[in-house]
């Protein structure tokens, strides 16, 4: 329980909704939550991911798990395909992706992501390095930096990284595509941390330990 | 620097017609959309969330309840300013909206449960303890609420933090509700 948001009262409330139903809770969310069947999946659902089937020649776990809450299969499909026709490459979408998940330390997104960026035709290298918000292109690696700080400091920018950001080129437009990314990441990395989404991408794991400086874990 | 605030005569022409579809929504166009439409794909991303969770499993009220603990957990004041607007024409209850302004536990059990995810959700970056999801389901809410939840932080994460670096102005419309963070939380 989070400290400090609930009464003492809320609390005893709490725990005794816990004993007579803990059975049940086990069942419904200690399991997390259970990625749908595209084979028996239908309606609105089973139409989103015949489109993702079509792009991706598969539907990762990620969308099956989504296909839970219409809302949310369809709020990330349409986040997604909005920033696919915006101002970023394919490949710094991926770099992006990589330095948000490795900052939000999600390792389905960062295997996910490393598949999907190799695809593209990112380098071993540039995969590791994007993790780590640096790129060989200065512009690509003022971007990751600008993300970066982004999540670990939930917006709140030091005075000099919106000027470094600048002074690399950025426009006003690409600093706010890139809050856009932060946003479709961060909803990505927390539905997989919640559910416990199982990778079906060739596995990635997180670099052991992090920096509190480039790290959101603290 | 100060960001550029777009009208629907200025913004990039790709903009234009989400800036058009949410001034005649809201019968104005408020700064936050015009200062997204500078990246025509983020407004787009916007609108497209707002769209899709108009088929939410959580109520109108229960969605500005997650939207305004975000923001205020987030201390965007233009989000609560805004929002606290929209949560009276949604009829959220007067005491349920101070509550949130003052960042207070709420009364109603399965909507404290509600917030009490979302600041776990925030606090934790996701990691969220299994005793706040067994908290949450007790007061009878669902995986699909859960991941309706998660759409508006990702909703919010966007105008959260733009106009944290946007430092958007509030607009004349929501200035009757504009707001101040009483404590800093999050972080």
């Amino acid at each position: 329980m989070l400290h400090g948001t609930a009464s003492a009262e809320q609390e005893n409330q709490s725990r005794e909704l816990k004993r007579g139903q803990l059975s049940l809770f086990k069942e419904v969310l200690m399991t997390r939550i259970a990625p749908l069947d595209p084979q028996t999946t239908i309606g609105q659902a089973k139409h989103l991911f015949d489109g993702v089937q079509g792009k991706l020649g598969a539907v990762p776990n990620l969308i099956r798990v989504l296909g839970n809450a219409p809302a949310a299969l369809k709020g990330y499909l349409s986040f997604s395909a909005a920033l696919a026709d915006g101002g970023f490459s394919p490949k710094v979408r991926e770099q992006l992706a990589l330095t948000v998940a490795e900052t939000n330390r999600c390792a389905y997104c960062l295997s996910a992501h490393s598949f999907l960026g190799g695809k593209l035709g990112l380098t071993q290298q540039e995969l590791v390095d994007a993790r780590k918000a640096t790129a060989a292109d200065q512009r690509t690696e003022a971007i990751l930096k600008l993300a970066q700080g982004i999540v670990v400091r939930r917006g709140v920018l030091e005075s000099t990284e919106l000027k470094q950001a600048r002074q690399a080129g950025l426009t006003d437009g690409e600093i706010v595509e890139t809050v856009a990314h932060v946003a479709l990441n961060t909803f990505s990395n927390y539905i997989n941390h919640i559910a416990g989404t199982v990778i079906d991408f060739p596995e990635v794991s997180l670099t052991s330990g992090c920096a509190a400086s480039s790290c959101a874990c603290g | 620097m100060q960001f550029p605030i777009h009208t629907k005569e200025t913004a990039p022409d790709a903009s234009r017609a989400t800036l058009a579809t949410t001034e005649k929504k809201y019968g104005f166009l408020p700064n936050l959309y015009g200062v997204l439409a500078e990246s025509p794909a983020a407004v787009q991303a916007y609108a497209g969330i707002n769209k899709a969770l108009e088929q939410s499993a959580l109520s109108p009220v229960e969605q500005q309840v997650v939207t305004l603990v975000i923001s205020a957990a987030n201390n965007c004041t233009y989000c609560v300013g805004a929002h606290s607007t929209v949560a009276k024409m949604v009829r959220m209850p007067e005491d349920v909206l101070d509550a949130l302004r003052t960042q207070r536990p709420l009364s109603d059990r399965k909507l404290n449960a509600l917030r009490t995810v979302v600041l776990s959700i925030l606090h934790h970056r996701g990691w969220v303890p299994e005793d706040d999801l067994e908290f949450f389901a007790a007061a009878g809410y669902e995986q699909r609420h859960l991941l309706d939840v998660l759409t508006i932080v990702a909703l919010k994460t966007l105008s959260n933090y733009t106009n944290h670096i946007a430092h958007t102005p509030l607009d004349p419309q929501f200035a009757a509700q504009a707001w101040k963070a009483h404590t800093a939380t999050g972080g």
